[in-house]
């Protein structure tokens, strides 16, 4: 029996014995596996499922497109992703269905499932690493760095990391001191019957906050909860800020002011509303200035002569921002 | 009854067989061949592992999941002298519904102690405590002086039905957008989690009420009957309805505890079997088990293979296989009957 | 004190303890009303005992009573001398077989699978004795005139029809005489109120039969059959013995001659009649006058 995979590790199969007793012949199988998946040994892995889509993303930056061998639901950015084979929802993965695509490595952030499909895979020899994800701009670089790191490519990492860091200062720089900060509201699947709010801890808090905007609902919610309309007309905000999915599906503007208590805020008053590309708004991924651009234009804390230098500092990924506006 | 054994017998092997990644029949079976301690021979080691550990715990927790659905769903229709009675009626799904959703909502929060003791197998645990805790409250309601009617079982189900629907929805409203997806996905049932732990702790719950509900038979016939004409033919009522209860609840708990929601089954197997086989439940009973085993494998094996590498939730194709046989049958007999 | 007491008492039954079915003082009390009240009543073997009363007259709930079914809060019910609460289900079924007035049952079995489940007492898994079982629900069928309904579907039945495959069913459940001829019970719940005229007397006229232990199947059975009817010239006719409830008592008990006087009859149902003596044969016939 071979058993010179580093990748194997001897406390998970002991606990799974204990649990299981056929796990063990089952491994024994499976060590017999690993060889034949990880053929290329230390070479970086040349199969790639992403089951997220800032991570499909993060990928696609590093330039490893061409190493893509599926994706999920929710990679939606750059469009080529749609050549590519679809696992599914990612809270609903199938074991088999992802081992059909050969991977070696398989990308996943805390929210992927189920965990025992998670662990078939395990089993079935294939690399599966879980990418921490926290919407702070020091999340996305250790997002892109861990990325990088399992497909040797530093210094593209540092290359892009560097990029999101110079956008975000211009955009900053070009903002200058906006004493005054927009209140903003997001509503996410408004008029869907399961109205969402954004709180803190989510990407469109941070980005909000980063185009010199302040979310109305930081304080009070955590993540995104169902919002009352009388607690949309309490937090007073003076934008609204939806999806253009959202927006467009509601029926346009004057469908979303027909809500007497979202008409009735500053932002209703004003008719100010930001309509943003949801995947490019959320994601939370390389296009980050991108994203915080396009925001501050819609806020108006940046003018829109600004945005072409912050557009131009990002590589090829960020000029084919498909945004409207 | 023959017929029923090699339809689950044959639906059995294509489910071993086939599957979104491709294995020679060769490989097939020496892979089973090697398992039943025959010399293997070459096979390509991941085609043995998708194989050992992943299709064949997958069937055997379809077939188990399936039979025991059915068999409860049977069991429950003659307790409750209505063909159109299901487990649900006891409140078993319900309650499972709400420890789930519990579970999936507020794991990370208000039962973040919960979760962070159970791990991994806090839903089905929950679950599977939450279906049984439910259907004992649902009997202890309908019972008064020792006495239970199947009239006011089926009220007090109603009623603990509804308020677990209040619950589970006031959990769904509080629900995050990706919480509302996990929830969504779990009420529409998935065998993906079929590994051999889960299979085993399954088949342990599974197997009592699927072997001792077939020899409730006669009792199920004489219950058809009416409470009072079975009391005269010498059942013990009450204690009889205990048992049949207590076993479809522990069938269904399971079920529900390693797949998830999965309807339809419970409810149209054993219809479907009454149409073509006549109300006997000595037929009956070990009849749906069979069919419900087959049935969910087939469903299964949709499931699996039409959108890889997706995979549909299973209760969509158990009501889109089981749903335009049932209504072809119910035509034709309407036909015959009348 | 009631009348009818004077002709007979009711405790006064026609066999020695052991070989009846028999209410001692029974009394049954719901919701704060009185159901019935010091019933003493005692049926023997080889008679047809008919119970007779007004809608509400506690005729049902006296024969859940006997048959089990209802615990009395008064009094008690012995079955071949031992309380009803005391035998087992399963013991007791193969002692006394009732025919409800309705059943719930909606499924669809075949008339012979119904007759069937009378054996369900009787279960042995072997089978020989599921072939026996078999044999016997096809001849319980054809006792109670149903033969030709075996294969029809009970759900497809008239009314009539599931009557005397039910009566098929409790025949079945005692088919055989127990070890040592050990006294039987026959507990019929108005099984006469969907049949048409001739399946009325064929039914009763069986019964009577199987009580009096003549007819094609002789068996060597102790057997003892209550029936509670409305008609009260039926029960004149087939009735060995004849009671009244009125209000939950027993008003009285004798031959059908001794109870069914006019004045007796107005009594227990607010009816005048007139007893004339039925022109063929030994029992009285009673007409109803106009009111």
């Amino acid at each position: 029996m071979k058993n010179d995979l580093p990748r194997n590790d001897p406390s998970y199969r002991a606990r799974l014995t204990r649990t299981f007793p056929l796990v063990d012949t089952l491994l024994a199988v499976l060590l017999a596996v690993g060889p034949a998946t990880l053929a290329f040994g230390d070479e970086t892995p040349q199969r790639i499922v992403s089951v997220d889509g800032a991570l499909t993303e993060i990928v696609y930056a590093l330039d490893g497109a061409d190493r893509l061998a599926g994706v999920d639901t929710s990679s939606l950015y750059p469009p080529d992703t749609e050549d590519l084979p679809k696992v599914g929802y990612k809270r609903a993965l199938s074991a088999e269905g992802l081992l059909s695509l050969t991977p070696d490595l398989v990308l996943v952030t805390d929210d992927a499932g189920p965990p025992e499909v998670l662990e078939q895979i395990r089993l079935a020899g294939v690399q599966t690493r879980m990418i921490p994800d926290a919407p702070t701009v020091e999340g996305l670089h250790a997002k892109i760095d861990a990325v990088a790191d399992l497909l040797g490519a530093t210094e593209a990492a540092a290359e892009v990391n560097e990029g999101i860091d110079q956008a975000l200062a211009e955009v900053a720089a070009a903002m200058g001191d906006h004493a005054d900060r927009p209140r903003v509201l997001f509503l996410l699947h408004k008029g869907s019957g399961n109205d969402m709010a954004a709180g803190r801890n989510t990407a469109a808090d941070t980005v909000i906050r980063l185009a010199g905007g302040e979310n109305v609902l930081h304080d009070a919610i955590d993540g995104y909860k169902p919002l009352s309309t009388e607690a949309a007309l309490a937090a007073a905000p003076e934008v609204i800020l939806l999806t253009e999915r959202n927006f467009d599906s509601l029926g346009g503007l004057d469908a979303l002011l027909a809500d007497p208590a979202l008409a009735n805020t500053p932002a209703g008053r004003d008719q100010r509303v930001v309509v943003m590309d949801g995947p490019l708004l959320l994601a939370f991924g390389p296009r980050l200035g991108d994203a915080v651009a396009e925001l501050a234009r819609g806020l108006g804390t940046l003018p829109p002569v600004a945005v072409d230098t912050a557009e131009a500092d990002l590589d090829g990924t960020a000029g084919r921002t498909g945004s409207a506006d | 009854m023959l017929a029923l054994v090699s339809l689950v017998l044959i639906v059995a092997l294509l489910s071993i067989a086939i599957g979104p990644v491709t294995i020679p029949p060769a490989d097939v079976l020496r892979a089973l061949g090697g398992l039943a301690g025959l010399p293997a021979g070459e096979i390509a080691p991941q085609h043995e592992a998708v194989i050992l550990s992943i299709r064949l715990p997958r069937t055997v927790l379809g077939l188990l999941v399936g039979a025991g659905l059915a068999v409860a769903g049977a069991a429950m229709q003659g307790l409750f002298r209505n063909p159109l009675a299901d487990p649900s009626l006891i409140g078993v799904s319900a309650g499972a519904a709400l420890a789930a959703v519990s579970v999936i909502v507020l794991g990370a929060s208000g039962l973040a102690g919960v979760t962070a003791f159970l791990g991994p197998f806090s839903l089905p645990i929950a679950a599977f405590a939450g279906g049984l805790v439910t259907t004992l409250l649902v009997y202890r309601l309908a019972s008064s002086e020792g006495r239970t009617s199947v009239t006011t079982l089926l009220l007090a189900g109603i009623a603990i039905n509804a308020l677990c629907g209040a619950g589970t929805g006031l959990l769904t409203y509080l629900a995050d957008d990706q919480q509302l997806r996990t929830l969504t996905f779990w009420s529409m049932g998935s065998l993906g989690g079929a590994t051999w732990p889960a299979v085993g702790s399954a088949a342990l719950m599974i197997a009592l009420p699927l072997l001792a509900l077939p020899l409730l038979a006669r009792t199920l016939n004489a219950l058809l009957l009416g409470e009072a004409e079975a009391g005269h033919l010498g059942i013990a009522v009450q204690q009889m309805q205990r048992i049949i209860v207590a076993l479809a609840a522990l069938a269904v708990g399971a079920a529900v505890a390693v797949s998830g929601i999965i309807g339809f089954v419970g409810l149209v197997v054993p219809h479907l079997l009454r149409l073509a086989l006549g109300p006997d439940h000595g037929f009956l009973l070990p009849g749906s088990a069979l069919l419900g085993g087959a049935l969910l494998l087939l469903a299964d094996l949709l499931a699996r293979t039409l959108v890889t590498p997706a995979e549909l939730p299973i209760g969509i194709l158990t009501a889109l296989l089981g749903g335009p046989f049932f209504l072809a049958l119910l035509l034709r007999w309407r036909r015959t009957a009348l | 004190m009631i009348s009818g007491r004077q002709i007979q008492p009711a405790a006064t039954g026609p066999a020695s303890v052991t070989n009846t079915l028999r209410a001692v003082g029974i009394g049954v009390q719901r919701g704060g009303r009185s159901l019935l009240a010091e019933v003493d009543l005692a049926l023997g073997t080889g008679e047809v005992l008919v119970l007779l009363g007004a809608n509400g007259a506690g005729k049902s709930t006296l024969m859940k009573c006997l048959a089990g079914e209802l615990g009395a809060d008064q009094g008690q019910v012995l079955l071949n001398g031992r309380e009803l609460h005391r035998w087992r289900a399963l013991e007791l079924a193969r002692r006394r077989a009732v025919l409800p007035q309705a059943s719930p049952l909606s499924f669809p079995f075949t008339a012979l699978e119904v007759a069937r489940m009378g054996r369900i007492p009787h279960g042995g898994a072997r089978a020989s004795s599921e072939a026996d079982d078999l044999t016997i629900a096809a001849e319980a069928l054809a006792a109670a005139e149903a033969e030709h309904l075996a294969e029809r579907r009970y759900t497809t039945l008239s009314g009539g029809e599931r009557q005397r495959v039910h009566l098929a069913r409790v025949l079945a459940q005692l088919w055989e005489p127990l070890p040592g001829d050990e006294p039987q019970w026959l507990l019929l719940d108005e099984p006469t109120a969907s049949l048409d005229l001739a399946h009325q007397h064929g039914v009763l006229a069986l019964v009577r039969r199987w009580a009096h232990r003549l007819g094609r199947r002789p068996v060597a059975r102790r057997l003892g059959v209550l029936v509670v009817l409305h008609d009260l010239n039926l029960a004149a006719q087939y009735g060995d013995r004849v009671a009244i409830l009125k209000q939950g008592r027993l008003l009285a008990s004798g031959t059908p001659a001794e109870v069914l006087q006019p004045e007796q009859i107005q009594t227990a149902f607010g009816l005048p009649v007139r007893v004339i003596p039925h022109p063929d044969s030994e029992c009285p016939l009673i007409i109803p006058r106009s009111m």
